[in-house]
């Protein structure tokens, strides 16, 4: 069930992220994906799984499990980075346009 | 005109991701069923029957014309005993087995791989000494009603080059050195008069 769902819920955060459209819960939703990644492969990592790839991303793209770790870390810093200079990263997204229409 | 609202476009985007995203399951869906179509088309035979061969061969080589005529006539005469696969593994000895290979392929694509590869074979003698056998091969398309726009494009696509290479590399990896060689019941057979003891064999084999 959770397999079947996540993808989905990863899918519109990204792209609401991506399009500006209601920034403020999509980029905490994001944190709170990417703190989940961080933990669970992290986890991995600190017991020393036998994990050659976490299957992150399907058939598509092999990478191990550090490396998933890394970018999952830096991407949780730059969705916090974003949070916080609300004013700049909110520059061209679909929200400012709305506010701008509903003015 | 009333303008759009956030909660609409939100709406929007998700039902478009969610169109997207099936219609690209479904045109993955529908591209994988029309390689194994291609696939079926190279061959011949009823599936079921008891003596399977898979065949590599290069349209220039005077014996596959002579094998493929010798097979023809055999599962004529023994109807449903044969189930034949073919296979590319064109020979760098001869100036235009890549290309004819191609060719087939495409045709395999429009579904007349045999009256092709037929013909193809039939005038071996006479396309093989040309320095261009491409208008040959053009006109055997013309006289089996291929579609020629859609050949055009097919032979320009790399994906054909491909199936020929990996085909031709699949060879190699069976020890396939010359043609035509033939696979019966995974047996490797080297040449019609081989090929023919082989049958004989099997069909005394599969009376017993």
């Amino acid at each position: 069930m959770v397999a079947k769902i996540l993808p989905w819920v990863e899918l519109f955060i990204g792209l609401f992220v991506v399009l500006g459209l209601w920034l403020d819960i999509s980029l905490r939703a994001a944190l709170i994906l990417f703190m989940g990644f961080i933990l669970v492969v992290g986890q991995a990592l600190i017991r020393h799984l036998p994990l050659t790839e976490c299957g992150c991303f399907g058939g598509l793209i092999s990478l191990p499990p550090y490396v998933v770790f890394m970018m999952d870390s830096c991407a949780l810093c730059l969705t916090g980075l974003l949070i916080l200079k609300k004013d700049q990263s909110h520059g061209f997204s679909l929200d400012r346009y709305f506010e701008k229409d509903n003015k | 005109m009333r303008k759009i609202s956030k909660k609409q476009i939100s709406f929007l985007i998700i039902a478009f991701t969610i169109a997207a995203v099936y219609g690209l399951k479904l045109w993955k869906q529908s591209s994988q069923t029309s390689s194994k179509n291609v696939m079926a088309v190279k061959t011949k035979g009823d599936p079921r029957a008891s003596i399977k061969i898979v065949e590599y061969v290069d349209l220039e080589c005077p014996s596959c014309a002579k094998g493929s005529k010798y097979l023809d006539q055999f599962m004529k005469d023994h109807p449903g005993k044969i189930y034949l696969q073919i296979k590319y593994f064109p020979l760098t000895m001869h100036q235009h087995g890549f290309t004819s290979a191609k060719y087939a392929e495409c045709t395999a694509r429009q579904e007349k791989f045999w009256p092709f590869v037929d013909l193809v074979f039939e005038r071996q003698k006479e396309w093989s000494i040309l320095h261009n056998a491409r208008p040959a091969f053009d006109q055997i398309a013309k006289e089996i009603n291929l579609n020629m726009g859609q050949l055009e494009r097919c032979l320009d696509d790399k994906s054909v080059d491909d199936v020929v290479m990996a085909n031709a590399r699949e060879g190699k990896a069976l020890d396939v050195k010359s043609t035509p060689s033939y696979f019966v019941n995974g047996k490797m057979v080297v040449g019609i008069k081989y090929l023919e003891a082989e049958l004989n064999r099997l069909l005394e084999e599969n009376k017993n």
